[in-house]
C-alpha cells in the first residue's frame, strides 16, 4: 500500500519534472549553509530566494545544495550538478578554498561558475581554467586600492600585515604588498593564522614588536575580529585596517567594544542611508536589502550580495546566450560565458561591473566605501 | 553466538550452491549497473566500493582479530595524499624524476609509505590492551589528520587540486562508470584474498587472537606477529581505497581522513557484521545509501535544512545494534545458507605430516628443580621438584588451591617461575616464552577450556598443528599453500578421530558439551606432535565410557613413548592410569611415588583425604 503510493508520488514528480524541463535554464547553487563557513553561506542560501525566476520567456530553475563548508562535499555536489543535473551555470560555493577546488571541473565541463567568494585567487591570474569562473565580489585590488588611499590620507608609512594562511589571506598579501610598496608604504611585518585558530598571541606580539603605524587584518567576519581584539589587548595603539571580509555583523558581534574604530573598506550596502541618492548602486542595493528584510526579517550580511549580484549578471547575460543556443546545450553554456565576460556598465548591489577577458570580477571603486565601527554599528567615513 | 556455521568452514566444496548463485547474480548486477543506472547512482556505488574496501580491512582487524581501530581513515589519507602529491607536485623533485608523476608509481609509493607508517604505529599501539588500544588509534588518527591539514606541500586545509585520472593499458579510467569497474574489481579481489587468508593456517592464527593470547601462544602462534599482519593488511586496504578515491575525486583535502570518518568506517563494519567479509560490503552499502536517502528525505519532510540525518541515523544505528548485535550479514546469510548444515562434508585426507622422533622410553623429558612461584606474599608453589620421563604417565594431584594449575603454567611458559629451574629435553625453559617451548615439543590443555567457540572442531584442532606448517601470509591469501593446508587438516582430522569425536568434526566447538570440548583440547594438543603432553583435568565432565576411552587413549600414547603429565581429581581414573603420582598441598609437594604407595601415605591421607583413617 504504502509502497505503491510512494511509487505514484515518484512517477508524478518525474512527470512534473519532465514537463517543466522545457525552455528552462538550470542554475546550480552550492552554499555552505552549515559548518564553519555558515555565517557566509546562510545569507547566500537565503538570497537564492530573491533571484530572478524568469528572464524573457525563459524560466530559471535553481538547484541548491549545502556543502557543509567542506571542500570534498563541494566537489562531490558539483560533480552531481554537472553530471546529473546538467546545469547551465553555477552560483557558489561560499568558501574560497572550496571554490579553488572546483576550477578544473568547471573548465572541463565548460560551464560558467559565478563565485561569491572573497578571494581574487579564483580569477587572478587568469588562465585556461579560470576562464570559466567569474567572481561576484569586488577584487582584492579594488579594495586594496581603497585601503592604501585611506592609509596615505592618514599619513601612515609603515604597515604590519596579518592574514589567513589560506587562499584568502595569501592572495591578499600577494595583491596588497606590491601596491603598498608602490605607494611608498613599508610593510614591516607579515604574519599568518589559521581559520581554526582560537588565539594569535604569538603573531600579535611579533606585529607589535615591529611597531607599524597601522596593521591590516585579512580575515573574514568573526575570524577577522580575533587579531584585532588581541592587538588591542596587547596595547597596540596604531590604526587597524580591515579588508571587505570584515564588513559583517559577526565581526562587531565577536569583537565588541574592542573593534570600535576599525577601518574597513567594503561595500556601501552596510551604510545605505548615509549614501546620497544619486549613487547608481544605491537603488539596486536598496532593492536587495528591502527584499531580504521582507523575507527574512533582518538586514542581509554582505555575503548574500554576491549571490544576488550573480543573479543580476545572469539575468543580463542569459538573453544574449539564448540567441546562440538552447539552454542545456554546450553552445548555450559557452555563449553564456562569453556574454558574462562582455558585461558592460552593469549596476549591481555592490558596484558597477565591467568585465573583460582579463578581469572576471569587474567591480570598480564606485561600489566601495570606507567604513568604521562606531557604537557597535558600521558607519561611513568621509575623507 | 549466532554466527552461522557456514562462515568459518574450510571445506565448503560444493556445499553452497545458493550462495554461489547469489554471488554470481551480485557480480552480474554490478557489471550491468553502469550501463543502466544514472551517473549519480553509479557514483554512489563507487563510494560504497571504496568504503567497503576500508571496512573489509576492519573486518579482518576488528571483527576477526578483535583489535578495534578508529584510525583507518588516516591510512586512506596516506594512500590518497601520496599519489595526489606525486601527480600534482611541480616541479617534481629530482630524486623522483624517474616516476614521471605517474599515478601507478603513486600507488606503489602510497602502499609502501602506509606499510612503514602502519608498521611503526602498530608496533607502538598494538601492544596496548583493553580500551587503551582504541584510544591509541584515535590518537594517531587525529594526529595524521592534522598533519595533512598543516603540511604546506599537501595544500594544508585547502587541499590539492588538479589530480589526474587514471589510465591503464591505453584505457582511460575517467568518469564514475570507468571507476566503477576498477573499484569493484579491486574490492572483489580483496574479498577473495581475505577469505583465502582466513581459511588458512595464518588466518586461523589471526582468528585465534580473539580467544586470548595465552592459548594461541601455547600453540606456538606468534600473536604479536599475527596482530601486526592483520593491522598491515587493513592499512593496505585502506590506502588502496584512498588511492582510487584521490584519482576518482581528483581533489583531496583532509576532511575525509579525519576521526569522524574513522568512526564511520568502524560503524560500517559493525553494522554489516564485523566478523564476515561480506558484512563490510553490506555495511558500507547500508550506511552510504541510508545517509544519502535521509539527506534527501528529511529536509523535505521537516521543511528545513540542517544535519538532521545525523540524528536519525544515530537512532537507527542504535536500534540495529540492539536488534542485531552481530550485524546485518548473518540475517542475510541465513537466506542463502538454510540447507547448508545438512550437506555432507568430506573428511580431509592427505599424506601425514612428518613426525618428530620421540626420545627413547625412559629418557627424562622434564626436570623440575626447586620451582617457586610467589604472588606478593602468597606462595603458590614452593620448591617443587619432579621429573617426567618418556613413556610414563605422571599424575599431579592435590586438593583445590594446591597450586597445580600454577605449576602447569610455570612449566609451559605461560608464567615465569620466581625461582627454580625447569629443563625440557635438557634445555633450560623457565625463562622461555610459551611458543618456544611449544616448538620444542611440549603441548598442553587448559583447565578452563580455551577453544574458539565459533570455529569448527576441525579448525580448532588444526590450530594445534600450527607449527607443523610453514607457508606464509602471501601464499595463504593466494591459496598457493593448499597441499600443506590439506595435510594440516588431515592431521587435525586424524587427531579428532583419535579422541573419538570424528562425528562432530564440522560442528562449531561451542556447540559441544564441556566434556567433549576437553577432548577437543586434547586433540589440539596432539596435533602439534608433542613428546610431552600436559593435561589439566582432562576427565572432568566426561561420562564413564568416555573416561574409559580417554584412559585407553592415554595408555596408547604412553605405549608410543610419549610422556604425560596429568592433573586430575578423579582418583579412580588417576590410580588406574598413572605410573607415578605426585601430591601437592598448599603449594608444596608432600608425597611422590607409585599409586599404591601414595594412597597409603599417612601425610596424603591426612592432608588430601581430609584425615579419614
Amino acid at each position: 500500500m504504502k509502497g505503491s503510493r510512494l511509487w505514484w508520488a515518484l512517477a508524478g514528480a518525474a512527470f512534473v519534472a519532465s514537463m517543466s524541463a522545457q525552455a528552462q535554464v538550470k542554475i546550480g547553487v552550492i552554499t555552505s549553509a552549515t559548518g564553519p563557513t555558515a555565517f557566509v553561506g546562510i545569507p547566500q542560501k537565503n538570497s537564492v530566494a530573491l533571484l530572478p525566476q524568469k528572464v524573457g520567456d525563459l524560466s530559471i530553475e535553481y538547484v541548491s545544495y549545502d556543502d557543509a563548508s567542506d571542500s570534498t562535499q563541494t566537489v562531490q555536489l558539483t560533480k552531481k550538478l554537472l553530471g546529473e543535473e546538467r546545469i547551465d551555470a553555477m552560483i557558489g560555493p561560499s568558501g574560497s578554498p572550496n571554490s579553488m577546488a572546483l576550477l578544473q571541473f568547471m573548465a572541463e565541463a565548460r560551464t560558467p561558475m559565478l563565485a561569491p567568494v572573497g578571494t581574487g585567487a579564483v580569477v587572478v591570474p587568469m588562465d585556461a581554467n579560470k576562464r570559466w569562473v567569474f567572481k561576484t565580489h569586488p577584487n582584492d585590488d579594488v579594495i586594496s586600492d581603497g585601503l592604501i588611499e585611506a592609509m596615505k590620507a592618514r599619513g601612515i608609512q609603515t604597515v604590519g600585515f596579518i592574514g589567513y594562511n589560506d587562499p584568502y589571506g595569501e592572495n591578499w598579501y600577494r595583491i596588497f604588498a606590491p601596491m603598498a610598496e608602490k605607494a611608498g608604504l613599508k610593510i614591516v611585518a607579515s604574519e599568518r593564522y589559521s581559520r581554526q585558530d582560537t588565539s594569535v598571541t604569538g603573531q600579535v606580539l611579533k606585529l607589535v614588536a615591529a611597531k607599524p603605524d597601522a596593521v591590516l587584518v585579512a580575515g573574514v567576519a568573526a575570524g577577522a575580529a580575533l587579531p584585532h581584539v588581541q592587538l588591542v589587548d596587547a596595547g597596540y595603539k596604531g590604526a587597524i585596517f580591515h579588508t571587505h571580509g570584515s564588513a559583517s555583523g559577526a565581526f562587531i558581534q565577536i569583537g565588541g567594544r574592542k573593534v570600535e574604530g576599525a577601518l574597513i573598506v567594503g561595500p556601501l550596502l552596510l551604510v545605505l542611508n548615509e549614501i546620497p541618492d544619486d549613487v547608481a548602486t544605491k537603488k539596486v542595493a536598496l532593492e536587495y536589502v528591502t527584499a531580504y528584510e521582507k523575507q527574512f526579517g533582518q538586514q542581509p550580511p554582505i555575503f548574500g550580495a554576491g549571490v544576488y549580484d550573480a543573479g543580476l549578471l545572469l539575468q543580463h547575460a542569459i538573453p544574449e546566450a539564448a540567441k546562440k543556443g538552447k539552454p542545456g546545450t554546450p553552445e548555450f553554456r559557452s555563449a553564456l560565458r562569453d556574454a558574462l565576460e562582455g558585461t558592460h556598465e552593469l549596476v549591481t548591489s555592490q558596484g558597477v561591473v565591467n568585465m573583460s577577458a582579463q578581469d572576471h570580477s569587474g567591480y570598480d571603486k564606485r561600489g566601495r566605501v570606507l567604513l568604521t565601527v562606531k557604537d557597535g554599528k558600521f558607519s561611513l567615513v568621509r575623507d | 553466538m549466532s554466527t552461522p556455521a557456514a562462515q568459518s568452514h574450510p571445506v565448503r566444496v560444493r556445499t553452497l550452491p545458493r550462495g554461489t548463485l547469489a554471488l554470481a547474480a551480485f557480480v552480474a548486477l554490478l557489471a550491468a549497473a553502469p550501463l543502466v543506472l544514472p551517473e549519480f547512482h553509479v557514483t554512489l556505488l563507487d563510494y560504497i566500493g571504496l568504503y567497503a574496501l576500508v571496512a573489509l580491512g576492519l573486518v579482518l582487524l576488528t571483527g576477526v582479530a578483535g583489535l578495534t581501530s578508529f584510525g583507518q581513515a588516516a591510512f586512506v589519507g596516506i594512500g590518497a595524499y601520496t599519489s595526489a602529491w606525486l601527480t600534482t607536485v611541480s616541479p617534481l623533485p629530482s630524486w623522483l624524476a624517474w616516476t614521471g608523476g605517474s599515478p601507478w608509481v603513486g600507488l606503489a609509493l602510497g602502499l609502501a609509505l602506509t606499510l612503514v607508517v602502519a608498521w611503526m604505529l602498530g608496533a607502538l599501539t598494538l601492544r596496548l590492551s583493553g580500551h587503551y588500544l582504541p584510544l591509541g588509534t584515535i590518537a594517531w588518527g587525529i594526529s595524521l589528520y592534522f598533519l595533512f591539514g598543516n603540511l604546506d606541500v599537501l595544500g594544508g586545509h585547502t587541499g590539492l587540486t588538479g589530480i589526474p585520472s587514471l589510465e591503464a593499458f591505453g584505457f582511460a579510467i575517467r568518469d564514475a562508470r570507468d571507476f566503477h569497474y576498477l573499484i569493484w574489481a579491486v574490492l572483489l579481489g580483496a574479498i577473495w584474498l581475505t577469505r583465502n587468508l582466513l581459511d588458512s593456517r595464518e588466518g586461523r592464527a589471526i582468528r585465534a587472537l580473539k580467544g586470548g593470547a595465552i592459548m594461541a601462544e601455547s600453540m606456538g602462534i606468534d600473536t604479536a606477529r599475527s596482530k601486526i599482519v592483520a593491522f598491515l593488511i587493513a592499512a593496505l586496504f585502506a590506502a588502496l581505497s584512498g588511492w582510487m578515491y584521490a584519482h576518482m575525486q581528483r581533489f583531496v583535502n583532509p576532511t575525509p581522513f579525519g576521526l569522524g570518518f574513522g568512526i564511520e568506517y568502524l560503524f560500517m563494519a559493525v553494522i554489516g557484521g564485523a566478523s564476515h567479509v561480506w558484512g563490510a560490503v553490506l555495511g558500507a552499502g547500508v550506511v552510504t545509501i541510508l545517509k544519502q536517502w535521509l539527506q534527501d528525505l528529511l529536509p523535505a519532510l521537516l521543511g528545513q535544512t540542517g544535519n538532521f540525518e545525523v540524528i536519525v541515523f544515530g537512532v537507527l544505528m542504535v536500534l540495529v545494534l540492539q536488534r542485531a548485535p552481530e550485524g546485518l550479514w548473518p540475517i542475510v546469510a541465513r537466506v542463502f545458507a538454510s540447507r547448508e548444515r545438512s550437506a555432507a562434508r568430506e573428511v580431509p585426507r592427505a599424506e601425514p605430516l612428518p613426525r618428530r622422533t620421540l626420545p627413547a622410553r625412559g629418557t627424562t623429558l622434564l626436570e623440575v628443580r626447586g620451582v617457586t612461584k610467589r604472588y606478593g606474599g602468597l606462595l603458590a608453589n614452593h620448591r617443587i621438584d619432579l621429573d617426567v620421563r618418556a613413556g610414563e604417565v605422571l599424575a599431579l594431584i592435590g586438593p583445590n588451591g594446591a597450586g597445580k594449575s600454577t605449576l602447569f603454567d610455570c612449566l609451559s611458559g605461560v608464567i615465569a617461575p620466581t625461582e627454580g629451574e625447569v629443563r625440557f629435553l635438557g634445555q633450560r625453559i623457565d625463562a622461555m616464552r610459551a611458543r618456544r617451548i611449544a616448538r620444542l615439543g611440549m603441548s598442553r590443555t587448559f583447565q578452563h577450556v580455551r577453544l574458539l567457540p565459533t570455529m569448527s572442531v576441525l579448525e580448532n584442532v588444526a590450530l594445534g598443528a600450527h607449527l607443523r606448517g610453514a607457508r606464509g601470509v602471501v601464499a595463504a591469501s593466494l591459496h598457493a599453500e593448499r597441499a600443506e593446508e590439506r595435510r594440516l587438516l588431515a592431521e587435525a582430522a586424524r587427531q579428532i578421530e583419535r579422541v573419538g569425536l570424528g562425528e562432530r568434526m564440522f560442528e562449531t566447538a561451542g556447540s559441544l558439551a564441556l566434556g567433549q570440548q576437553r577432548l577437543v583440547e586434547i586433540a589440539r594438543a596432539l596435533a602439534s606432535d608433542p613428546c610431552l603432553l600436559l593435561l589439566d583435568e582432562p576427565a572432568a565432565g566426561l561420562r564413564y565410557l568416555e573416561k574409559q576411552a580417554l584412559a585407553e587413549l592415554l595408555d596408547r600414547l604412553r605405549a608410543d613413548g610419549m610422556g604425560v603429565l596429568l592433573v586430575e581429581h578423579d582418583m579412580e581414573f588417576v590410580m588406574g592410569l598413572a605410573d607415578r603420582v605426585v601430591v601437592m598441598e598448599f603449594g608444596e609437594k608432600i608425597a611422590e611415588g607409585l599409586p599404591e604407595q601414595v594412597q597409603n601415605d599417612p601425610a596424603v591421607l591426612e592432608a588430601y583425604l581430609g584425615g579419614i583413617d
